[in-house]
C-alpha cells in the first residue's frame, strides 16, 4: 500500500478525478444552468453528466490501447511522432491555461469573500507555489494527499447540502420541461467546461496499478461527480428560485451561507465552506502543473519532470495575473472547452480508437492478431 | 546549508499565510449591528440618510460604565455606499457590516420606487451584508428607531434577532424577515411584505419597540401597511401561523386557541373564465383558557362547536387580508402569479399579461379546518 512505485489504485484514481473536477466551476454552475434554461437548468447538468461519463469511457479506452505508455507515445504510435508531440504540446498549453483561469477565479473568490485588500499576486503565488511543491513529489504522493483531503472536503459539504434539503422549496423547479430544446442544447455545449480537467484521464494511464479496471473506475467517478453537481444545482434552484439564482454571482456559496446549522456558532459559514473548496482548488492546480510538466517532459524527452513544473508554474502565474477582470474568465473557459476541451475529451479519443482499430495497433488488437 | 534553505521556505510562507494586508485589530473595527436607511430630505441636499448603530467602545470595555452602550452614526449621501463611506470618515474605527443583524427602511424611502430599488440593490451588492440580515419597515424614520434609548433592549438589531429566535408570534411575518426572502419576492413580481417595527412609549414615557404588522410593497413601492391581525390573515394563507393565538368570544368569555401547526394548500381553478383560488388551511391547536365554565371540554360536541367558531374567525382574517391586498392595494404579496406559473403554466400564460386586474377579480375561497388536539391541562 505504501510502496513508492508512482502507481495508484483505482480507488485513488476515482478520488483524484472527483477532487480535480469539483473545482470553482461548481460554485457558478446553477447560475449558468438557469441562464440557459430557467428552472429546467438541472436538465442541462443531467445531460452533461451522462455525456461526461461517456467521454470518460472513451478516454479510458484509449489508455487501454497501450496501458504503460504515456499519452505522447501512444499518440505517436497511432498517428505519427510529430503529431504526437504536437498534441502533447497543445495539451500542456491547455492545462496551463486551465490552471491559470482556475487560479484567477480562486483569487477573485478569496478577494471578495475573505481577503479584500490582499493582492492577487500573493494569493495566486501562494496557491501556485504550494501546488507546485506537491506536484514535484509525484503522482503517488498526490493520490495519498487526495485520500486524506477527500473526506475533509466532502463530508462537511454533503452534511450542509443535506441540511439544506429541509429549507428548500421544490416547487421552485416547476414547471418542468418548458425550456426550449435549442436552449438546452446551447447550455449543454457552453456548460461542458464544468467538467474541465476530466481529460487528465488520457494522460494518467501509465500511473495506474490496474489499468484494466481503470475504465470502469473512471466512468463511475465521473458519474458520481455529475450526480453531485446535479444535486447541488437542484437544491440551489429550489432554495432561491430561478429568478434569484440568475442574479447571484456565486449562488452555491450563498446557499451554503443560508443553511441554518443546528447549534452552529460560526458567523462566517460561507468562509468555512469555502475553505473546503480551497483544498479542491489546490488539487486542481497541482494536477494541471503535474500533468503539464509530464507532457512537456515527454515532448522534449529530456530530464525529470521537476524543472518543467517550474516552467509551468511561472507561465500559469503570469497568465493568471494578466487577466485583470475576473469576468473575462468565463468566456475564455467556454472558448477553451468548445475548442480544445471537446477536442481532447471527444474528438481525439474517437480518432485514436478508430486509427487503432484500422491499423490494428494496441494491446487488444495485437493480441487478436 | 541545504537544511537552512529548506527552513527558509516555510518561514517565508508564514508571512504570506497570515493575509496581513487584511489585518484589522478588534478595537479598530466598528461593528455595525443595525442599519437604518431613510430618504434624505429637509436641509440635506442628498438623496439618502443612513444611520448605523454600533456597540459603544466604552460599553464593550466595561458593562457597568455609565456611558450609553451604543453609538449611532449618521451620514447623508447621494447613494448608500457614499453615505457609508462618509460615515466611516467620522470614525476612527473601520466600519464593518459583516455582523449587522438588521436593516430598517423608513416609510418615505419605501414610498419612492427608484430609491427603494437602489436601497435593496445596495444591500444585495454589499459583500459584507449577508442575505440572512433581517429587514424591517417603519411608518416613521428608521433613524428614530436606532437612536431611541430603550433601556432593556439597547440594540434594535440584537432585539429583533433574539425576538425571532426566542419569542416570535404570529402577525410578525416570521417567514419574511430576511433579505433573501424579500429579494426573491421582488425579483419574481416586485411585490412583497416587509415586517414592521414601531417605536412606542409607555404612559411613563419610556420608549419600547413593538414588532407587528407589515408594509405591503407593490411594484417596488409602498402600497400601505397591514396591522397584526391582517398580517396573520396572510400567514394563514402561507401556512405560517404557528404560534398564533386565535381568540373568539364564547358563552363564558373569550377562549383563545394556541395554534401548534397551521398548514395550507393553495389550488387554482378556472370557472367560467374566472380564476378562483382555494386556500385549504388545516390548523391544529389547544384551547388555552375557557373562562372557568361548567361545560366539560372533554365532550366531542363542545369541541366541535368551538372548532366551528375558530374556523369562522380564521376565515374572516383570511378574507380581511385578501380584501385589503386585492381591492385596496392591488398587490399580489402572496405570490399567486408565481404559484400559478409553477402549477398551471397554461393558465399562467393566459393571465400574466393583465395580472393586476385578474388578481383583483380573483375569488379567494378559504376552507379552514380546525383540529383541537387538547382542551388544556387542568391541575
Amino acid at each position: 500500500m505504501f510502496s513508492m512505485n508512482n502507481k495508484i489504485s483505482v480507488r485513488q484514481l476515482q478520488i483524484l478525478l472527483i477532487i480535480d473536477i469539483f473545482g470553482t466551476g461548481v460554485i457558478i454552475l446553477p447560475r449558468r444552468a438557469v441562464e440557459f434554461a430557467g428552472q429546467d437548468g438541472w436538465i442541462i447538468v443531467a445531460i452533461l453528466a451522462c455525456l461526461a461519463t461517456g467521454s470518460a469511457y472513451l478516454m479510458s479506452s484509449v489508455g487501454r490501447l497501450f496501458p504503460s505508455e504515456s499519452f505522447v507515445r501512444t499518440a505517436s504510435k497511432l498517428l505519427s511522432k510529430p503529431a504526437g508531440k504536437a498534441l502533447g504540446l497543445i495539451f500542456a498549453a491547455k492545462l496551463i491555461l486551465n490552471c491559470a483561469l482556475e487560479i484567477r477565479m480562486f483569487g477573485e473568490i478569496i478577494r471578495q469573500t475573505m481577503l479584500p485588500n490582499t493582492p492577487l499576486a500573493v494569493v495566486a503565488g501562494a496557491a501556485i507555489s504550494i501546488s507546485a511543491y506537491a506536484a514535484s513529489k509525484g503522482y503517488e504522493a498526490r493520490a495519498r494527499i487526495a485520500q486524506i483531503i477527500f473526506p475533509i472536503i466532502f463530508i462537511p459539504l454533503i452534511i450542509v447540502f443535506i441540511l439544506a434539503l429541509r429549507q428548500i422549496d421544490m416547487t421552485n423547479l416547476l414547471p418542468v420541461f418548458v425550456a426550449k430544446p435549442a436552449d438546452i442544447f446551447r447550455g449543454t455545449l457552453r456548460m461542458g467546461s464544468a467538467f474541465s480537467c476530466m481529460e487528465l484521464i488520457l494522460i494518467a494511464h501509465p500511473f495506474f496499478a490496474n489499468p484494466e479496471k481503470a475504465r470502469k473506475g473512471a466512468s463511475s467517478a465521473i458519474l458520481l461527480v455529475g450526480a453531485l453537481m446535479l444535486f447541488i444545482t437542484i437544491i440551489t434552484i429550489a432554495k432561491f428560485g430561478p429568478f434569484d439564482v440568475s442574479r447571484q454571482l456565486w449562488p452555491v456559496l450563498e446557499m451554503m451561507d443560508m443553511v441554518e446549522m443546528p447549534g452552529s456558532f460560526i458567523e462566517r459559514q460561507d468562509a468555512l465552506m469555502l475553505s473546503f473548496w480551497i483544498l479542491s482548488n489546490f488539487a486542481i492546480t497541482n494536477s494541471c502543473l503535474f500533468f503539464s510538466s509530464i507532457l512537456l517532459k515527454d515532448v522534449i524527452e529530456k530530464g525529470r519532470h521537476l524543472p518543467y513544473i517550474c516552467v509551468s508554474a511561472l507561465i500559469t502565474a503570469a497568465i493568471a495575473l494578466m487577466i485583470t477582470n475576473a469576468e473575462q474568465v468565463y468566456p475564455i473557459i467556454d472558448f477553451l472547452f468548445l475548442t480544445l476541451g471537446l477536442g481532447f475529451m471527444v474528438v481525439l479519443p474517437i480518432l485514436l480508437l478508430v486509427v487503432a482499430r484500422i491499423r490494428k495497433k494496441g494491446v487488444i488488437y495485437e493480441k487478436q492478431t | 546549508m541545504k537544511s537552512k534553505l529548506k527552513l527558509l521556505f516555510p518561514i517565508a510562507f508564514l508571512f504570506l499565510a497570515s493575509g496581513c494586508w487584511d489585518k484589522v485589530e478588534l478595537e479598530s473595527r466598528g461593528f455595525v449591528v443595525s442599519l437604518g436607511i431613510d430618504l434624505g430630505g429637509g436641509e440635506s441636499p442628498f438623496r439618502y440618510s443612513v444611520s448605523a448603530s454600533l456597540p459603544s467602545v466604552n460599553g464593550m470595555r466595561d458593562e457597568a460604565s455609565n456611558d450609553s452602550s451604543k453609538t449611532v452614526k449618521k451620514a447623508d449621501g447621494p447613494d448608500i455606499s457614499s453615505a457609508l463611506s462618509l460615515m466611516g470618515m467620522s470614525s476612527s474605527q473601520k466600519l464593518y457590516l459583516g455582523q449587522a443583524r438588521l436593516v430598517i427602511f423608513g416609510a418615505e424611502l419605501l414610498g419612492d420606487e427608484e430609491r427603494f430599488k437602489e436601497a435593496i440593490d445596495a444591500c444585495e451588492r454589499n459583500h459584507e451584508i449577508g442575505r440572512k440580515i433581517f429587514v424591517l419597515s417603519t411608518k416613521g424614520k428608521a433613524s428614530d428607531i436606532l437612536e431611541a434609548d430603550i433601556g432593556e433592549e439597547p440594540s434594535a438589531g440584537i432585539y429583533i434577532e433574539n425576538y425571532y429566535r426566542n419569542a416570535s408570534s404570529s402577525g410578525t411575518l416570521k417567514s419574511h424577515q430576511g433579505l433573501s426572502n424579500i429579494i426573491s419576492d421582488l425579483r419574481s413580481g416586485g411585490n412583497t411584505l416587509i415586517p414592521e417595527v414601531e417605536l412606542k412609549y409607555t404612559q411613563g414615557g419610556d420608549a419600547y419597540l413593538e414588532l407587528g404588522g407589515c408594509a405591503a410593497v407593490k411594484g417596488f413601492k409602498l402600497a400601505g401597511f397591514l396591522d397584526s391581525k391582517q398580517t396573520r390573515g396572510f400567514e394563514w394563507v402561507m401556512g405560517d401561523a404557528r404560534g398564533a393565538e386565535v381568540s373568539v368570544p364564547f358563552e363564558s368569555g373569550n377562549e383563545p386557541l394556541s395554534v401548534s401547526s397551521g398548514r395550507s394548500k393553495i389550488r387554482f381553478q378556472e370557472i367560467g373564465g374566472n380564476l378562483e383560488c382555494n386556500v385549504d388551511v388545516k390548523v391544529r391547536g389547544s384551547i388555552a383558557e375557557s373562562g372557568f365554565s361548567e361545560e366539560s371540554l372533554y365532550d366531542a360536541s363542545a369541541l366541535s362547536k368551538r372548532s366551528v367558531k375558530y374556523e369562522e374567525a380564521i376565515k374572516q382574517e383570511i378574507l380581511d387580508c385578501a380584501k385589503l391586498l386585492q381591492e385596496d392595494f392591488g398587490a399580489d404579496a402572496y405570490g399567486f402569479l408565481d404559484m400559478l406559473r409553477k402549477r398551471s403554466y397554461s393558465a399562467y400564460k393566459r393571465v400574466e399579461g393583465e395580472w393586476e386586474e385578474n388578481f383583483k377579480k380573483m375569488k379567494i375561497i378559504p376552507n379552514v379546518t380546525v383540529d383541537i388536539i387538547s382542551a388544556g391541562a387542568i391541575k
